[in-house]
C-alpha cells in the first residue's frame, strides 16, 4: 500500500472545519484527492476533528461514492437508470468488465486504470445508455463501442492535458450569435467536441460570431443542438450536431473573411473525410439518418414554460441576462412590497404542491416552518434527484441556477431563514459547480439581501438521501438514516432547528408565482394541481427529454404527441412515472391527466417526475424487478420491513425472472408488498412496492406467465433461445462481435448459436443487418 | 406549550401522559404489553424492528409505538387483527435471514428435550448438582438407559466433524454410577424455594405457553408448584400434542434449525475451543463412565445450542405471535459466523437484528472506539470502526452490550456458573 502525503488530508481539514457536521465534506475532498479513503487519512481526521471512528466508518460504508480500497486511474461509471436498464445497461457493464478483464469481485483492471463501476443514474435518460468517464459523459454507448470509447477517453485526457483553459470568444460588433447548451446530457450527447469545432471553425475562417453558451432546451433526442443566430436575428436550430458538420453549418448563415480562404477550407475538408473513410472507425454517438431533422413542432405546443423560461436563449451563468428577462424582481417586490406573512399568504393561495413527489401543500409547509419556535431557521433545497429515470432537478440547476437561488430567496424572506443549503448529488458535478458560481454572482451583486447566507452540500450516492430527514442527516454528517415524522423537519428539523425543505424545481416556481400572482398558477393545471410541472421523458420513445406541461395534461399527449410515441414497428405499453416510488400505468388508462391525485388514485405517483416510456417488447416482471431491485439496493437498512421485506420480494422476483416461479409466488408478493407498504418507517420502504403491486394490478397475466416458464416480451435471459434463421446472409458479423464466442465463424453460410455459451447479450441481434437473429420462448422445465 | 398534558385512548381505555411521551410510554402507563426489541430506555427511540407497531384508528395507520408521539385525541389499538399480523411478519422476516439455532440438534432430538448441551457444559465442569437437575427437569418420562435410542447422538453435528458426542450415558443420569462419590444430599433440592424458581423458570421459558398462560402462571405460585410443569414435559415430549393449544414443540422443533447441515467453512468455527479429542471410550463399557471421563467427552460438546436460548426477546415474540421461521426463508442461508476477539462476550453477526442498542451504548458511554453500522441495505451489519477487534472496540461496556442485545448475538462467553 502506497504511502499518503499527510499534509494533504491536513489541509483538506483545514479549509472543512473540524466540526462533526463536516464528515461527508471532510470524505468527499479526501476521496477527490486521493480516488480512494486511505486508512491513515481517516485515522488523522479522527484525530484532528470532532469525528469519531464509529461516525467516520459509518459514514464512509453508507455512501456509495466512497471507497476504501484503491481505484484505477479513471472511473468508468456505467448508468443503471431505467432508460438505460431497459436500453442494455446490464450488457454494456459486462462488456466493459469483459474487456478490461475484470473478474470476480474485482471492480479495477489489472493496470489499474480503469475501475468499473455501477451508478444509480447519471440524468441523461434520453441518450441512454449512457457512461461516465470520471468527469466525462457518452451516451448511446453500446456494447461493440466500449474498447473505442475508452481509447477515446484516454485521447482526450492527453488533449486536455494539453490544452489551455480560455474558451469563450468574445468580440465587438458580432454579426451573429451560435448557441450551444452544454449541460450534462448534452455533453455526453457530445456537445464538447461541437464546442471546441465551433470555437476552432470562427477562429479559422474569422467569423465574426459570437459562441453562446445556453440553458438546456431540454431536447436531449437532437442533442448536441446548435442555434444559430443570424445577423437579422433569425434563428436556425441544428440537431445531432457532429463536430465536423459545424463548419459548413457555420457557412450557410456566415460569410468567412475571403474566398480563397473558404475555398481552402472546403478543399481541405473533402481531403480529411476521404482519409477518414478509409479507418473502420465506429463513432460513440449514434446519429438520427437524417441530421437535419426539423424540431417538431408539437413538441413545444402542449409546453408551458415557468421554471424551463428562457430555455436555450439565457446563458445558465448570465446573470445580466436573467435580470433583463425579469429575474430577481419577484425577490425585490417581495422585500419592498411584502410583509413575510404575505409572501406566505400568496403562496397558500397559490395552490402549489411540493414537486418532490409527495404533492403536500408548500403554502402549509412554509407557514409551519414560519411560525416553529424561535431561534435559528434553516432552508434547503433538496437537489438529491435520485431516482433512475429523472433528470429535471439537474437540468433545472444546470441550466436556471439563479430562479432557484431566487426562489430559495423568497422562501428565507417568508420564513426567516438565516441559511440555505442546496443539497445536490454528487453526480451531477456540473450541477454543483454552477449552482456555487450563481451563489457568488448573486452575493456580489448583493442580490440576497441581508442575513441569507446559500452554500451547497454535496450529496455522496445516497438515493434514501431525497428523504427528508435522511437528507438532513446527512447535511449533518450522518449515515443518511431517515427517522419517524412527526416531529417534521418544519418543527426539528437541521441541528434541531425549523427546517422548510422543498424540491428544486419547487423553488423554481416561487419567483413566477411571486411576479404574477397566485390566480395566474390556478389559471394552468387542475383545481387540485395547479400549475406545470416538468418531466423527464425518456425510454422508448421518439423525442425524449425535459418537458413542462400543465398538470391534467394526459398520459397520451405527452407519449403521442410531445414524444412523437414509440418507436416504428413496436407498440405503446406503459409509462412509469415516478421512479421507484411511483407504478406503471398500462396503456388503455394512457387518458387519464397527469397530476398528483389522478395518478394515485391508479397505484403510481408522481414521485419527482420521471417518466419512461415502455414498449411491447419490456417485460413487466424485469421492470418490476429492475426497481425493486434498485430500492433494494438503495434501503438505509434500517427498519425491518424495507431492510428484510424489499429483499425478499426481491427473492421471488428473481425467481419468476429465472423460470423457477412456484404456485402462490404471485400471491405472497403481493401480500408482502403490502406489508412492506404499511410497516416501513420512511417514505422508501412505503413506496417501494409500488413497482411491483401496480404492474401486479395492470400486468398480472405477464407474473403468471413467468409461473408457467415464459416470458411474453421475450427479455428474461432464462426463459429465451437466441436463434439465427434462414434470413441470414453468412456476412459474419454476428460472429465477430459475439462477446463469448457462442456464433462460429461461417462466411456466406448460415451462421448457428451455441446455446451452452451464449450469454444472451444482444449483441447478434443488434448487429444483424437481415434481422436473422430472432428471439424464442424458451421453458426451461420442458 | 411544553408540559401540556395529551389525553389519549388505547384499547378503549383513557390515559393522560405528558407532552412528548410516546404511545408507547402511554401504552406501558396502562400495563399493556407492547413487544419491543430496539427500544432502548432512556435514549432516543431508533425505530428499525418493528415488532412494536399498532394501530391508529383514525387512519388506520400501523405505527411504531416505541417512537410515535401520542397525540391529543389519538386512539390506539394494540389488539387488532391487522396489529397481531403485522407483528407476526416483521418476526417472520426478521427470522428469514436469522442464522442461528435456539436449541442444539439433541434437545430437538430428544424425546423428553432433555437440555443436553447444557448438561454437558455442567458434567464438563464437573458440576454434578447442576447436571441432576436439569436431568431431573427433563422428567418425566425419564427414559431409562435401556429405552433410550439415543436419537440425541444421531443428529449430533460433531458427526459431521468426526464422531458424535456420547450422550446417552447422560441421558439416564440420574441413575447411573457417573456420580457415586457425591454426598447425596447434593443431589436432591430440597429447598422447596428454588423448586418453585426452578419451575417459574421453566414456564417461563418453556416454547409453547401463549405470553397470557405464561403471565397467569407466573401471577400464580400454587400453579407453578402444582407440578403443572410436568403437563408442559408431557407435551414437549410429544405425548399430549393434540390437547396444547399453541404450537406443538415438535412445530418448534421442526421450525428452529436454520442451521442443519454444516457447511464445511464451519467446522472450525464450531469446534473453537472444543476439545479435539476423539470419543472416549469408557473404561468399563458395561458400568458406563467414569466422572473423568464424561467429564473429558462432555468437552467435545460444539455448544450448537444459543447462549441466549433462555433470554432471548426475538425466541420470545416468535413463540408469542406464532411467527413461522420458514415463511420468508429463501433459498440459501449464510454461513453461521463467531466472533471471538473478546475474552468476555462473543459476537454472532447472523443473530443480529441491527437495532443498534449496542452502537448507542458504546456512543453514550463513550467508547474509545465502539460500534458502529457498516454498510448498508440488507447487508448492513454491525462491527468495530476500520474492522478492529471486538476487544478494542468494547473495552469498557462489553457486558452491558451482551446484556441489552435482544438475542443472541452479543452474549456472555461463558454461561453464569452457579
Amino acid at each position: 500500500m502506497s504511502e499518503i502525503d499527510i499534509s494533504q488530508v491536513d489541509a483538506i481539514i483545514d479549509g472543512c472545519g473540524t466540526a462533526r457536521s463536516e464528515a461527508i465534506t471532510i470524505l468527499t475532498s479526501i476521496q477527490d484527492c486521493f480516488h480512494y479513503l486511505p486508512q491513515e487519512a481517516l485515522d488523522r481526521v479522527c484525530e484532528r476533528t470532532d469525528c469519531t471512528p464509529a461516525q467516520l466508518y459509518g459514514v464512509a460504508t453508507f455512501y456509495s461514492h466512497f471507497r476504501l480500497q484503491p481505484a484505477g486511474a479513471h472511473r468508468v461509471k456505467v448508468c443503471i437508470g431505467t432508460a438505460c436498464h431497459v436500453k442494455g445497461a446490464g450488457a454494456v457493464y459486462d462488456a466493459f468488465r469483459r474487456h478490461l478483464a475484470i473478474e470476480g469481485d474485482d471492480d479495477t483492471d489489472a493496470d489499474r486504470l480503469f475501475t468499473v463501476e455501477k451508478v444509480a443514474c447519471l440524468g441523461c435518460c434520453m441518450l441512454a445508455p449512457a457512461v461516465q468517464i470520471d468527469r466525462t459523459t457518452y451516451g448511446h454507448v453500446t456494447q461493440a463501442q466500449v474498447g473505442g470509447l475508452l481509447r477515446d477517453f484516454l485521447a482526450a485526457e492527453a488533449q486536455r492535458a494539453k490544452a489551455d483553459g480560455s474558451k469563450v470568444l468574445r468580440g465587438a460588433g458580432v454579426a451573429g450569435e451560435v448557441r450551444l447548451c452544454r449541460c450534462t446530457s448534452c455533453e455526453a450527447a457530445g456537445a464538447g467536441a461541437v464546442w471546441e469545432a465551433t470555437h476552432a471553425a470562427i477562429q479559422a475562417l474569422h467569423l465574426n460570431v459570437r459562441l453562446q453558451l445556453v440553458g438546456c432546451t431540454g431536447l436531449s433526442f437532437e442533442a448536441p443542438l446548435l442555434e444559430v443566430v443570424g445577423e437579422g436575428g433569425d434563428a436556425f436550430r441544428y440537431g445531432m450536431v457532429r463536430a465536423d458538420d459545424v463548419e459548413a453549418t457555420l457557412l450557410r448563415h456566415f460569410q468567412p473573411a475571403g474566398l480563397h480562404r473558404r475555398v481552402t477550407t472546403r478543399a481541405l475538408r473533402w481531403l480529411d473525410r476521404c482519409v477518414d473513410s478509409f479507418e473502420e472507425h465506429e463513432a460513440p454517438f449514434r446519429y438520427a439518418a437524417d441530421i437535419r431533422e426539423t424540431i417538431a413542432s408539437p413538441y413545444w405546443q402542449r409546453q408551458d414554460h415557468i421554471v424551463l423560461d428562457g430555455a436555450g436563449e439565457v446563458g445558465p451563468l448570465d446573470l445580466t441576462a436573467y435580470r433583463a428577462r425579469g429575474g430577481f424582481e419577484a425577490l425585490q417586490r417581495c422585500h419592498a412590497r411584502y410583509t413575510p406573512d404575505e409572501v406566505i399568504e400568496l403562496i397558500t393561495a397559490s395552490g402549489l404542491r411540493g414537486r418532490g413527489g409527495g404533492g403536500f401543500l408548500s403554502g402549509l409547509k412554509w407557514r409551519q416552518t414560519a411560525t416553529a419556535a424561535e431561534g435559528m431557521r434553516y432552508l434547503v433545497c433538496n437537489g438529491d434527484e435520485g431516482d433512475p429515470g429523472s433528470f429535471m432537478d439537474r437540468m433545472i440547476l444546470e441550466s436556471f441556477p439563479f430562479r432557484v437561488i431566487e426562489g430559495m430567496a423568497i422562501a428565507a424572506f417568508a420564513v426567516g431563514a438565516g441559511e440555505g443549503i442546496f443539497y445536490i448529488r454528487c453526480e451531477y458535478p456540473l450541477a454543483v459547480k454552477r449552482v456555487r458560481e450563481a451563489i457568488q454572482m448573486c452575493v456580489d451583486a448583493g442580490l440576497l439581501g441581508e442575513g441569507l447566507t446559500l452554500r451547497v452540500a454535496e450529496g455522496a450516492g445516497a438515493f434514501v438521501c431525497g428523504e427528508e430527514t435522511a437528507l438532513l442527516a446527512a447535511i449533518e454528517g450522518q449515515r443518511g438514516m431517515p427517522r419517524i415524522r412527526p416531529p417534521y423537519p418544519s418543527e426539528q428539523g437541521l441541528h434541531g432547528q425549523p427546517t422548510l425543505v422543498n424540491n428544486v424545481e419547487t423553488y423554481a416556481t416561487v419567483p413566477w408565482i411571486v411576479a404574477h400572482g397566485p390566480d395566474a398558477l390556478r389559471q394552468l393545471g387542475t383545481p387540485g394541481s395547479p400549475g406545470t410541472k416538468t418531466f423527464a421523458l425518456a425510454g422508448r420513445i421518439v423525442r425524449g427529454g425535459l418537458i413542462e406541461v400543465p398538470m391534467g395534461t394526459t398520459i397520451r399527449e405527452v407519449v403521442e404527441e410531445i414524444g412523437g410515441g414509440v418507436g416504428e414497428g413496436h407498440t405503446f405499453k406503459a409509462v412509469q412515472i415516478g421512479g421507484p416510488s411511483g407504478g406503471c400505468i398500462p396503456a388503455r388508462l394512457a387518458d387519464i391527466p397527469i397530476d398528483f391525485d389522478s395518478l394515485h388514485a391508479e397505484g403510481s405517483m408522481m414521485g419527482s417526475g420521471g417518466l419512461v416510456v415502455l414498449d411491447d417488447s419490456d417485460c413487466m416482471v424485469d421492470i418490476a424487478r429492475y426497481f425493486l431491485a434498485f430500492s433494494q439496493d438503495e434501503s438505509c437498512g434500517k427498519c425491518t420491513f424495507c431492510r428484510v421485506g424489499t429483499r425478499r420480494m426481491l427473492d421471488i422476483l428473481e425467481r419468476l425472472c429465472a423460470g423457477e416461479g412456484r404456485a402462490g409466488d404471485v400471491e405472497e408478493l403481493e401480500k408482502l408488498g403490502g406489508w412492506v407498504k404499511a410497516g416501513s418507517l420512511c417514505g422508501l420502504g412505503q413506496t417501494a412496492p409500488n413497482p411491483v403491486l401496480s404492474t401486479l394490478q395492470h400486468f398480472r397475466d405477464e407474473y403468471e406467465a413467468h409461473i408457467a416458464g415464459t416470458c411474453p416480451a421475450g427479455r428474461c435471459k432464462a426463459l429465451i433461445r437466441y436463434a439465427i434463421t434462414t434470413d441470414c446472409i453468412g456476412c459474419t458479423r454476428c460472429a465477430q462481435h459475439c462477446p463469448v464466442d457462442a456464433i462460429p465463424f461461417a462466411p456466406h453460410e448460415r451462421h448457428e448459436i451455441d446455446d451452452e455459451l451464449c450469454i444472451r447479450c444482444d449483441t447478434c441481434r443488434q448487429v444483424c443487418p437481415s434481422n436473422a437473429v430472432i428471439i424464442r420462448s424458451h421453458n426451461p422445465r420442458s | 406549550m411544553s408540559g401540556s398534558i395529551i389525553n389519549v385512548s388505547i384499547d378503549g381505555r383513557p390515559v393522560a401522559v405528558a407532552e412528548g411521551a410516546t404511545v408507547l410510554d402511554a401504552a406501558r402507563e396502562l400495563g399493556i404489553d407492547v413487544p419491543t426489541m430496539c427500544y432502548l430506555k432512556d435514549a432516543k427511540p431508533f425505530t428499525s424492528c418493528m415488532v412494536c407497531l399498532v394501530e391508529d384508528t383514525a387512519s388506520q395507520k400501523l405505527l411504531p409505538a416505541c417512537s410515535s408521539l401520542a397525540q391529543d385525541g389519538m386512539t390506539i389499538r394494540t389488539d387488532t387483527a391487522q396489529v397481531h399480523e403485522a407483528r407476526q411478519r416483521a418476526l417472520e422476516l426478521l427470522l428469514s435471514e436469522h442464522v442461528g439455532d435456539c436449541e442444539g440438534p439433541c434437545r430437538c432430538a430428544c424425546p423428553v428435550h432433555l437440555d443436553i448441551p447444557r448438561l454437558l457444559r455442567a458434567v464438563g465442569r464437573a458440576d454434578w448438582r447442576s447436571a441432576r437437575s436439569i436431568v431431573d427437569d427433563a422428567q418425566p418420562p425419564c427414559v431409562g438407559e435401556q429405552d433410550c435410542k439415543a436419537p440425541c447422538e444421531r443428529v449430533c453435528r460433531r458427526n459431521q466433524v468426526d464422531a458424535a458426542v456420547s450422550n446417552s450415558h447422560y441421558g439416564s443420569i440420574s441413575s447411573r454410577s457417573v456420580i457415586p462419590s457425591l454426598p447425596r444430599d447434593l443431589l436432591i433440592i430440597e429447598n422447596t424455594g428454588d423448586l418453585l424458581r426452578q419451575a417459574q423458570h421453566r414456564l417461563s421459558t418453556s416454547l409453547e405457553m401463549t405470553d397470557q398462560t405464561r403471565h397467569e402462571c407466573l401471577q400464580n405460585e400454587n400453579c407453578c408448584a402444582a407440578v403443572s410443569i410436568r403437563a408442559v414435559v408431557r407435551c414437549v415430549a410429544g405425548l399430549d400434542v393434540e390437547a396444547t393449544a399453541g404450537p406443538s414443540v415438535e412445530a418448534f422443533v421442526r421450525n428452529v434449525s436454520v442451521i442443519g447441515k454444516l457447511m464445511a467453512e464451519e467446522h472450525p468455527v464450531m469446534m473453537r475451543d472444543v476439545s479435539a479429542a476423539s470419543r472416549v471410550v469408557a473404561v468399563d463399557p458395561d458400568g458406563g463412565y467414569a466422572a473423568d471421563e464424561a467429564t473429558r467427552e462432555a468437552a467435545r460438546c460444539m455448544h450448537c445450542d444459543c447462549r441466549k436460548g433462555h433470554d432471548c426477546a426475538l425466541r420470545d415474540y416468535a413463540i408469542a405471535y406464532e411467527a413461522d421461521q420458514r415463511h420468508y426463508a429463501g433459498g440459501g442461508r449464510r454461513p453461521f459466523e463467531q466472533i471471538t476477539q473478546h475474552a468476555d462476550i462473543l459476537y454472532e453477526p447472523g443473530k443480529c437484528i441491527r437495532c443498534g442498542i449496542c452502537v448507542r451504548i458504546t456512543e453514550r458511554e463513550r467508547e474509545p472506539l465502539g460500534l458502529t453500522f457498516i454498510g448498508r441495505g440488507f447487508d448492513v451489519r454491525i462491527g468495530v470502526p476500520f474492522e478492529g477487534s471486538l476487544a478494542e472496540g468494547l473495552r469498557e461496556v462489553a457486558r452491558d452490550c451482551a446484556e441489552a442485545c435482544p438475542t443472541g448475538a452479543l452474549c456472555v462467553r461463558k454461561e453464569a456458573q452457579q
